[in-house]
Formats: C-alpha cells, structure tokens, sequence
C-alpha cells in the first residue's frame, strides 16, 4: 500500500491481493490518510486479487466518503481476477467503474 | 410377402409391406369367411390406384360371389372364371385379375378394375399375388375355424336330443326275483328290447338272447359276476330291432340281499342310449374329419387344454419336429421338443397360454426347433374356443413358417450394418476388411473381399468364423494365385463379371494336385461351398467378394446368398471408390508435405537434432506446419514456422519461407535472425501482394563452441517461444519477440542471444501441441514444460518422443485438430539417466493439499490451486474463475470453522467426467453467521463462478464446486 498526493488531494494505492489478512491495518491507514479531505483518490491498478473481505472494505470506503461528503475516485484494476471479482459481486457498479457495455 | 419382401428389399423399405402388414392383422382374426372377404376388399380400396377392388370367391361348383363393388360384375365374373381355370394372372391394363387359391376348397380371384389403363409393373404384380396368396391364407383359416365350429354343434345337438330321449323315460326299470326265476319290468322297457310297450318280459335267461350275439359273452360274465360277489353291475350291448337296426342298451343291476345275505334277486334299470352313442361316434367322425383337414395343411396346427396341456398336433407338425405324437401329446405345450431348446421362448409361450386362457388371442414371430435340431422363425398365434357361454374350453394353436422372411428381414439389415462398416472404415483395405467382417459368420464361414489396385497389386482382406484360420485363407489368396483352375478364384468372377455359385466344391479341392502347398492350405480350410461375385463400378472390375462355408459347419450357400453378396459388391464398389479417391488425396498430400520439410536431418558435429510431424485429422490435407535445418556459414540454422491455413495455397506460402529463409542466409551467410525474418516478411508481403495469408516463424541461428557448448541468436515472428531446456531440467521461454510475418512492411522484432551449456537443448514446436484439446482442456504450455522438464537429460531424440508420446496419450485416439511439429536440438553433453518420473507433482488428474486455518496461509494455496489448474490446460478465464471462488471458499472456512485450529483444511482438487471439481473441507462446525450489511458476497460469488456448489456436513463442512470445462462461463 501506498500514500500519496495527486492535484493535492490524497492518493491511496493498493496493490497485490487484497484479502482478509491485510484489512484490518490497510482501513485503518487509509481511514488516516483520507480524513478531512474532501476528494480522494483510491488506486486499484495494482491489485492482483480481492477476496470477499477486500470487496466490503471497498464498499465500507464507499459508504463512508459518501457519508463524509467526500468525492471519490476509484481507478480500477489492471489484473482480470480482481476485475473478475469486482465484476461478479457487483462491486464495480457501486464503485463507478462498470465498463458501459458489460460484455461479461 | 415372403417373394414381395425379397423382392423390396434389394431395393428400398415400401410403404407396401407396411399395408400388408396392415392388412394382415386386419385379416388375423376374421372367423369367417364372409368377414375375411369384406375386410380385404375394405382394406385393399384404392390399392394401386384402382377404382374398384373386387374379391371373388367360389364355393364348389358355384357361381363365384362378389365382394366389393365391381363397375362390371360381368366382365369381373368372367375374368375370375379364366384366371381360376387357367390358374395364373391376368394384367389386362383394364381390369387386372389375380387368382386367389386355397388349399382345398377355396378358390377365387382378385380383381381389379381401373379407371384408366393402367401399367402394372414387376412389383406390382408381385405386389398383387403376395395380397391374394394373403387372401388365401385367410380364408382358409377361417374355413378351418368354421368347420370346427360346425362341428362342435352338431355333437352339442346330439346330446340335446339324448336328453330329451332319457327325458322322455326312455329309460325302465326291471326286477328279477331268484326264487321264482321271474321277471317284470316296467313298460318302457319293452321298446328298448323291440317289444311293444307293456309287453310281457321273457324270462331271465331268454332276455340274454334278445342281446346282440357279439354282446352276449360280455354281458353273460358280468351278470354271473355280479351275482357270486353280490356286488352291482353295469353293462352296455346292443339289441337287435325288428327293422334290423340295433339300439344300445346300457343295463345296470343291483343285487338284492336277505337278511342272511343270500342273494333273493335283482332291481335294475335299462336305458335306451342308442342316441348318446350316436352323438359319440359323430363326434369321433368329427374329430377324424378335423384331424384330416389339420394334417393336410402346411400350417402348424394343434390343440392344446386351457393349462396348455398339448392334446393334439397335425401331422405337419410332428413331421416336421420328426417327434410321435405319444412324445409330445399330454405333455405341457411349451415342455415340448419344439419349444424346450429355449427358456425364453418357452417363457414366451407360458404367457401367450396364460393370456389365451383369459380368451386373449396371441400373435407373435418365434423361434423353434425342428427336425436334426435345426431352427426355424415361425409366425405363431394362439387363439381361444370359447363355448356358447363364452367360455373358454381349448386353445389352438397354428404357426406358418417365415424363416424365408426372416432371412430376408436378416438380409436388409446386413446390408445396412456393412454398408455403414464400410463407410466408417478410412482405407481401401479397412473397408474391404470391414466388409469381409460383416460377412462372416452371419452368410459365411469365411469371406475374401479382393481388390486389384490401377498399379495391380492385389490386396486381399479376409475373414474367418475361426480367427486361426484366418491366416490359412489370407494364404491361400494372396499367395497362390490358383489360377484359371482355382476352385475358389475370385480372377473368373472378375473376368466373366457375372456371379458363381458352387453347392459342393469338394471334387475340385481333391482333384488338386497333391503334395502342394496349396492342396495343404485347401485341405486345411476344408470348404463345403463358396461363391463369387465380382465388384465392378461403372463397367469396371475392381475385385471380387470370395464367400465360402466348411464342411466342418455343413452350411451350404444357396441363390439367397448369392443375391445378397451381389447387392453387396454393388454397395462395396462405390465404398471402395471412394476410399480410393480418399487415398489418392491423402497420398497427394503427404507427398506435398514431405516436399516441404526436410528429408533427413543433419548429423551437425557437436549437436544433435530430432523432429517430428503429426499431421491433424486424417491427413488428407495439406498442413502448415514447416521446419528446416541447414547449415550458413559456420552456423547451423533453425527454422520454424506455421502457415496460416491448409491446402494447397498454405502450401504455396510453406515454400515461399522456406526459400526465402535459405536465400537470406546464402547472400549472407552471417545473417542475423532478426534480419532474416524481416527479409521473410518482405518477401511475403512482396510475393504474396493483395493476399491476406501470413505466418509464423522462429529462427535460431547456433554456433558451437570447440571447448564444448554453443552461442544461439533467436528471431521470433509471433511463435509460439522456443523452450530452452537445461540439462538439470530447468525450463524457460527463449523470449525474443517480433510481430506476424508478411502483414506490415515495417516488421520489427526484439532477438535474443544465449548461451547454451554441454547437454542444454532448445524445442521448438508449433501450436498444434499446445492448442491440443479435448475434454475442453488445452494440452498447453505449461504441460509441455512439465513434459519436457521430466524428460531432461535424454537426447534430442528422447525429447521429441516425449512430446509426441504425451500429445498421443492426451489425445486418447482423438484426430488431433491442427498439425503438430516438433523439432529439438541439444548441444552434446555427459547423458544422464532419465529421472523415473517420482516428481512431487501433483498428477493429471488430482492435487489436494492441506491449509493451516489462517488467512495469511490462505494465498499459497490459491496459488497451487492455480498452477494445478494451468498445468492441467483448464482455460485461463475459467482458472481466474475457480481461484476466486477457491479463494473465498478458503476464507469462508477459516472465518466459519469453530474447530480446532491445529486441524488443517482439505483442499482437493480433481478432474470428474469433464468438470474440475474442487473441495474445501474444515473439521468444525459452522457458526452461526454474523449479521452484517455486507456480509454474504462470499457465497454469492461462488455460486456465480461455478456451475455447482453445494454444502454437506459430516463432523466438519465440505463445500464442493464443480465447474463443467466444456461448457462456457456460468
């Protein structure tokens, strides 16, 4: 996981799997890194892999940006089976980042 | 329908047999013979487009009567009187009349009347006597049933009359008193005696003398009897009337005891049964008639009781079983010698008899056994007799012999199954092989199918019903041709093209001169019979079918057998041109193709090289696969490639890059791979213009080192990667890279230079191996680094073989889908024994692992779960699938599982009938789930990415997914 800065607005990228082993530490941080700001950017590009708990982390963050009143950016990932994963739950839709024609 | 069946059947299956068919069950159970009549003519309407059906029938001297509605009852009478005198048909265009003739009485005609003039061919006539021959049949069922019926009423109106004789006290009573030596009588006893009624009786002794001379003895030693045992005594005789006919008289006395037992004189009765005996001997005379018309017949017919106890059976029958009648009578029907060869026959018949009882009539084709247990088909019915009361007081059954139908029903089918052997088979010789197979031991006992080639060479395919004798006649005809004298010569039926049939061929196999090999081989083979027919497409001998019997089986081949193996080498003409066609296109190809690989490859000093070329499907097409070695300046050169396409255009292209490789590396004998392909590309491009064909190729460019070893350059235009193979078994892609050939001018592509150590070997191949596909797997690159790692060590040779051992064991038989080239090089180095395949992979069929139940142990096994699955070539899209959902349900079992954390989970992976199916088991029980928004995506997903999941409980959880790898995504 990295933080960062983009157009003065945070930049949090994951990378590699996301899964129920990492979350704990990795929402905590981006809980930090995030607070007060009021857009965010969450990069996925590097993600390899996301199991059901890193699929509810991506929606809690969703959940609570909207509650902040924060703008969210999500950038997908490059890997097919995190974009499998968040093609399958319907993930990528609340995230904004369906393709528009799903051919899946 | 027997002639009519044959008939059809050479040519095509006709809606007729199936009217016939109709119209026999529509005759089975007509009982008379006007019912029989009017159900043919009704079922006959409009038959061969005749306007009227009329059906003839004559009774003795009679005149016929009509049944139907004949336009001209005139002109139909007068037909009907010629064909029955003259005993054949007559085809006027206008009015066709067939004769109709029983067996004994029955006579008739159908005739036929048309609207317009007609034109009754061959089968038609045919067609029209079968129906009339069925008529026949019919009627003369019927008659049989009549006469039965006939019979049994006058025996039931003799009784009547008896009855009402005893009714009519035609029966007396008489004293005789011993003391006095009287008798009285009452005076109906004095007709019975030819007295007048209320005569005065003669005396004891002198009434003996009114008895029938013959009777008296009898009657004199039953009365003394009586009286010595004082016991009652019963008598029949006759009595002389005064008309000098004789009345039966039937006398029963009673002796009459004292006190002290001493005899004081006889009570009796005198009955008249003169009538009784009357209807006793008409029903014998009836039975004697019925009997006679029974064994006239050339029907089966018998009698049995409603148990199926056989009380009678017509001569035909017995004859033809070659059993007496004290054999088989009294015995249960289906015990009998005709039935008991078979249980299920037997079995059979039980149920017909239990069915008959209830007054169900039976019909049905069965299997018996005559005479010199020999068997025949026969079209058998069991019918019920059932009384006025309507019940059922015998069973009879009758059977016509349709072993000929049979035989011709046999025939057709024969002729479906060699046709479709024949086809199925791929080479001239498969097919005459296929053919001879499925001559044998349904016709023959052995067949030669012999087909002379265009160049003459002879090929002859053989059969035999003993497979070691097989050997003997393959001998026998392909090595001694026996010439114009040979008793089984298939060269005579070729040349007279006409059929031969020999019943008895044994004087011609002695006559043969002894003491040679082929007397021996004849001798061995010891034939009965044989024929021969020729094969010959459209005016041109090809052959000849050869089929024979022993004298060991006794068979003999008749004119039956001679039509079907005619109709037979008819359809073997047109398999065989075809196979030959087939063989000529295949034989086009692989010539082609040898043109476009090298002939033998080198023996480079310091190098060794092997190949290999399947070719897809059956090889009648031109692949695109192509390989080359030759050697440039001091450097040996690799090349491989695969053509876009097949046929002769991708053979065309084949050519091109190979000539424009070896020309690239004759003007520059030190030219670069990379360059070299870019000149390909041009060349392509430049020779092929407007043409959308491209290819692939790598070219390898080695130069070995004199202290051992050897430098590679590599140029790849979209191949698939060479594998670099090390001598301590690590695989990797060689990874130069470059775009398609002869697509952009503007090629480009990225070399790659190495070094290659004593023993190291570089395979190239193209992607016929790794796109091989079965079972919705992909044979796949992956496997073929694993085959290749297991084989390391072994010499170029040893390599190329076990790619194509293992490409051939992951077909299982299948075609492969697109050619396959394989071409090894290995740089000489120490060999070293093959390693005995003990690596700790995980095999083609299953992996399972354990899982500590912690989340950080968890992306190991996703990741072996993934490896199993690449290797085993399940589809990348579908290996993404099975890893999320393998993932989650790892997950789920480490959150849910309450159980012992030192017990692993079970993770099995396995390859079910076409489906991956993975299971996770854990050793706790499920707790209960927590409640949360977001809670459940886990379960969802895996339902969404498999085709199956499930739940079972057994002490721990076992979730199972199955995903099916034939079928697309879920």
């Amino acid at each position: 996981m990295r933080v960062g800065e983009a157009d003065g607005a945070p930049l949090v990228a994951l990378g590699g799997e996301v899964v129920q082993a990492v979350i704990p530490a990795v929402h905590e941080e981006i809980r930090r890194a995030t607070c007060g700001a009021c857009r965010w950017t969450l990069d996925l590009a590097a993600v390899t892999y996301l199991d059901s708990a890193g699929l509810r982390l991506l929606l809690d963050l969703e959940l609570a940006a909207r509650d902040a009143d924060q703008r969210l950016t999500v950038v997908p990932p490059r890997r097919g089976m995190a974009l499998r994963a968040l093609r399958v739950s319907g993930v990528d839709r609340r995230l904004g980042i369906a393709p528009v024609h799903d051919d899946g | 329908m027997l002639r009519y069946s044959r008939l059809m059947g050479e040519h095509r299956p006709d809606a007729r047999l199936l009217q016939l068919q109709r119209l026999s069950r529509a005759l089975f159970d007509a009982l008379r013979r006007e019912d029989v009549a009017e159900r043919f003519v009704r079922e006959a309407d409009g038959m061969l487009g005749a306007v009227r059906v009329t059906l003839a029938l004559a009774d003795g001297d009679d005149v016929p009567r009509l049944f139907g509605d004949p336009a001209d009852p005139g002109a139909v009478l007068a037909a009907t009187a010629r064909v029955m005198g003259a005993g054949v048909p007559e085809w006027d265009p206008r009015r066709a009349a067939v004769p109709v003739v029983g067996v004994e009485r029955t006579k008739g005609a159908l005739v036929l009347e048309f609207g317009a003039p007609a034109e009754i061919g061959a089968d038609d006539r045919l067609f029209l006597e079968t129906l009339a021959e069925h008529a026949a049949q019919a009627l003369h069922r019927a008659r049989l049933h009549q006469e039965e019926a006939q019979a049994r009423a006058d025996a039931e109106e003799r009784h009547a009359i008896l009855r009402l004789a005893l009714a009519a006290t035609r029966t007396g009573f008489w004293q005789y008193d011993v003391a006095s030596g009287t008798v009285s009588w009452s005076e109906e006893v004095g007709p019975v005696f030819g007295l007048p009624r209320g005569a005065t009786p003669p005396a004891f002794e002198d009434a003996l003398g009114m008895v029938h001379p013959e009777d008296r003895p009898h009657i004199a030693k039953a009365i003394e009897t009586a009286l010595a045992q004082k016991r009652p005594y019963e008598a029949t005789y006759r009595v002389p009337q005064p008309d000098g006919s004789d009345r039966w008289t039937l006398t029963q006395g009673y002796p009459v005891l004292d006190a002290a037992g001493e005899l004081t004189g006889i009570n009796g009765l005198v009955r008249d049964v003169t009538e009784q005996k009357r209807a006793e001997a008409a029903l014998r005379e009836s039975a004697t008639r019925t009997r006679r018309l029974m064994d006239g017949l050339f029907v089966f017919v018998g009698l049995l009781e409603t148990d199926g106890t056989l009380v009678e059976a017509n001569r035909t029958a017995l004859s033809a079983a070659d059993v007496r009648a004290e054999d088989v009578l009294g015995r249960p029907f289906w015990d009998t010698y005709w039935w008991s060869w078979h249980p299920e026959q037997q079995e059979r018949l039980r149920r017909a008899v239990a069915d008959a009882a209830r007054g169900r009539a039976s019909r049905y084709d069965a299997v018996v056994r005559l005479g010199e247990d020999t068997r025949i088909t026969i079209d058998f019915q069991l019918v019920p007799i059932l009384d006025d009361d309507g019940r059922v007081v015998n069973l009879v059954p009758s059977a016509i012999d349709i072993t000929e139908r049979e035989r011709g029903r046999r025939r057709d089918a024969l002729l479906a199954h060699a046709g479709a052997a024949m086809d199925a088979a791929d080479t001239l010789e498969e097919r005459a092989g296929a053919l001879a197979g499925a001559l044998v031991p349904e016709v023959g006992d052995y067949a030669s199918v012999e087909i002379t080639g265009a160049d003459g060479r002879r090929t002859v395919s053989v059969a035999h019903a003993d497979p070691d004798m097989a050997a003997v006649l393959h001998e026998l005809r392909s090595e001694h041709a026996l010439g114009a004298r040979d008793p089984i010569s298939v060269a005579a039926a070729q040349e007279t093209r006409t059929p031969l049939l020999i019943p008895d061929v044994g004087a011609l196999v002695r006559e043969w001169p002894a003491g040679t090999r082929t007397r021996e081989l004849l001798e061995t083979l010891s034939p009965r019979s044989y024929l021969t027919t020729p094969i010959v497409l459209r005016g041109r001998p090809l052959g000849g079918i050869l089929l024979g019997t022993t004298t060991r089986s006794g068979r003999v081949l008749d004119g039956v057998d001679l039509d079907l193996a005619g109709a037979l080498a008819e359809r073997a003409a047109l398999a065989l041109e075809n196979a030959r066609l087939h063989e000529r296109d295949r034989h086009i190809a692989r010539t082609l193709q040898h043109s476009l690989l090298p002939g033998e490859l080198p023996h480079p000093e310091g190098l060794e090289l092997a190949s290999a070329y399947l070719a897809a499907g059956d090889g009648h097409e031109v692949g695109g696969d192509f390989y080359d070695v030759f050697r440039s300046g001091g450097d040996w050169v690799l090349v491989i490639g695969d053509v876009c396409g097949k046929g002769p255009e991708a053979a065309q292209l084949t050519s091109l890059c190979r000539h424009a490789i070896r020309v690239a590396c004759l003007e520059r004998p030190d030219a670069d791979p990379v360059a070299i392909l870019d000149l390909l590309n041009r060349s392509i491009i430049a020779f092929q213009p407007g043409s959308t064909r491209f290819s692939t190729a790598v070219v390898a460019r080695v130069r070995t080192h004199p202290e051992g070893g050897a430098a590679v350059r590599v140029a790849n235009g979209a191949h698939l990667p060479p594998v670099w193979l090390r001598d301590d078994g690590t695989v990797s892609p060689v990874p130069a890279r470059g775009g398609l050939l002869g697509i952009d001018p503007a090629w480009t592509g990225t070399g790659w230079e190495g070094e290659l150590a004593p023993g190291d070997a570089l395979v190239l191949h193209t992607d016929g191996i790794t796109e091989a596909r079965r079972h919705g797997l992909f044979f796949g690159e992956r496997r073929l680094m694993r085959v290749l790692r297991a084989a390391a060590g072994g010499d170029a040779g040893e390599l190329v073989r076990a790619v194509e051992r293992s490409v051939e064991e992951f077909q299982g038989g299948a075609p492969l889908l697109d050619d396959v080239a394989v071409l090894a090089l290995r740089v000489d180095g120490a060999p070293r024994p093959a390693p005995n395949g003990c690596r700790p992979d995980a095999d083609d069929r299953r992996m399972a692992v354990r899982v500590p139940v912690r989340y950080d142990a968890l992306s190991g096994a996703r990741a072996s779960v993934r490896t199993w699955l690449q290797d085993v070539g399940v589809a990348p899209e579908v290996v993404d699938d099975l890893v999320i959902a393998v993932g989650e349900a790892l997950a789920n079992a480490v959150e849910h599982a309450a159980g012992d954390p030192g017990r692993p989970l079970d993770l099995e992976c396995l390859l079910d009938d076409g489906d991956a199916v993975i299971r996770v088991r854990d050793h706790g029980t499920w707790r209960p789930p927590v409640a949360t928004p977001n809670r459940g995506y886990g379960l969802r997903m895996i339902a969404a990415l498999t085709h199956e999941a499930s739940l079972a409980s057994d002490g721990g959880t076992v979730l199972t997914m199955r995903h099916g790898l034939d079928a697309g995504a879920p």
